[in-house]
């Protein structure tokens, strides 16, 4: 995906790759991370809560390759899952040549990760200890 | 979500997609909004392309995410997710028929 705002100024786009070779995932405290990752003191902005998010972590692609880290609360999640299932995704699936293809792939991803995510749940609410100890490993 | 870039420096970003604008730009879904954040407003666009939308749904897919959806949200999530999958395919197939009978309307 490629990411512009004003800050960046004439520098182009941040290209994110978010496919599963260019970033790393982890669980943790993104207040934290980011803490560690530029002094405390000088951070402009608005820092997420502390407690556990997801970090999705890479290098932009080129032209230009940056470090970045993006931390989501389980509230983005929920945008996301609004903002892929709307109206704009109709008008977009809608417009696009292959828009049958890739809205038959997109029902199939949402169907599997519904059964996924109904026996993961099951897996956390019965043995919540059991899914933390295979997280760590 | 919040975004950190190295070109950023010392500001983190943070954007709210509940507020982004959506649009259909010729093969690219984007979403604008503004990053509000101390001396910084700013407007931003992110555009995704048909890989990236499926790349996201991967993220969303990774066990550990998962994990932590499921302790965090429980079974909120998969009910906001199954509500909003079938309102999408009711809504898709509505704009594929709908442009279909629509074309043929058209044609002399």
């Amino acid at each position: 995906m490629r990411y512009w705002s004003k800050g960046l100024a004439d520098r182009s786009v941040l290209n994110i790759d978010w496919s599963e070779k260019a970033r790393r995932i982890s669980v943790e405290d993104g207040r934290a991370l980011l803490a560690s990752v530029i002094p405390s003191r000088s951070i402009r902005g608005d820092l997420p809560p502390e407690g556990a998010h997801v970090v999705v972590a890479g290098d932009t692609q080129p032209p230009i390759v940056w470090r970045y880290i993006s931390v989501l609360t389980a509230e983005d999640f929920d945008h996301i899952v609004k903002l892929a299932t709307g109206a704009g995704m109709v008008r977009f699936l809608a417009g696009q040549p292959r828009g049958r293809r890739l809205f038959l792939r997109l029902a199939r991803l949402l169907l599997g990760f519904s059964v996924k995510y109904i026996r993961t749940w099951e897996r956390v609410k019965l043995c919540p200890s059991g899914s933390r100890r295979d997280r760590s490993r | 979500m919040w975004l950190w870039s190295k070109g950023l420096g010392r500001l983190v970003l943070p954007m709210d997609f509940s507020r982004s604008e959506v649009v259909v730009e010729e093969d690219r879904l984007v979403f604008k909004g503004w990053v509000v954040a101390l001396k910084v407003y700013w407007d931003y666009r992110l555009s995704l392309e048909e890989k990236d939308v499926l790349d996201a749904m991967a993220l969303m897919a990774d066990r550990q995410v998962m994990e932590h959806l499921a302790r965090t949200e429980g079974l909120r999530f998969v009910a906001l997710l199954v509500r909003r999958s079938l309102a999408f395919g009711f809504a898709y197939l509505r704009a594929e028929l709908g442009g279909h009978f629509g074309s043929r309307e058209r044609e002399p």
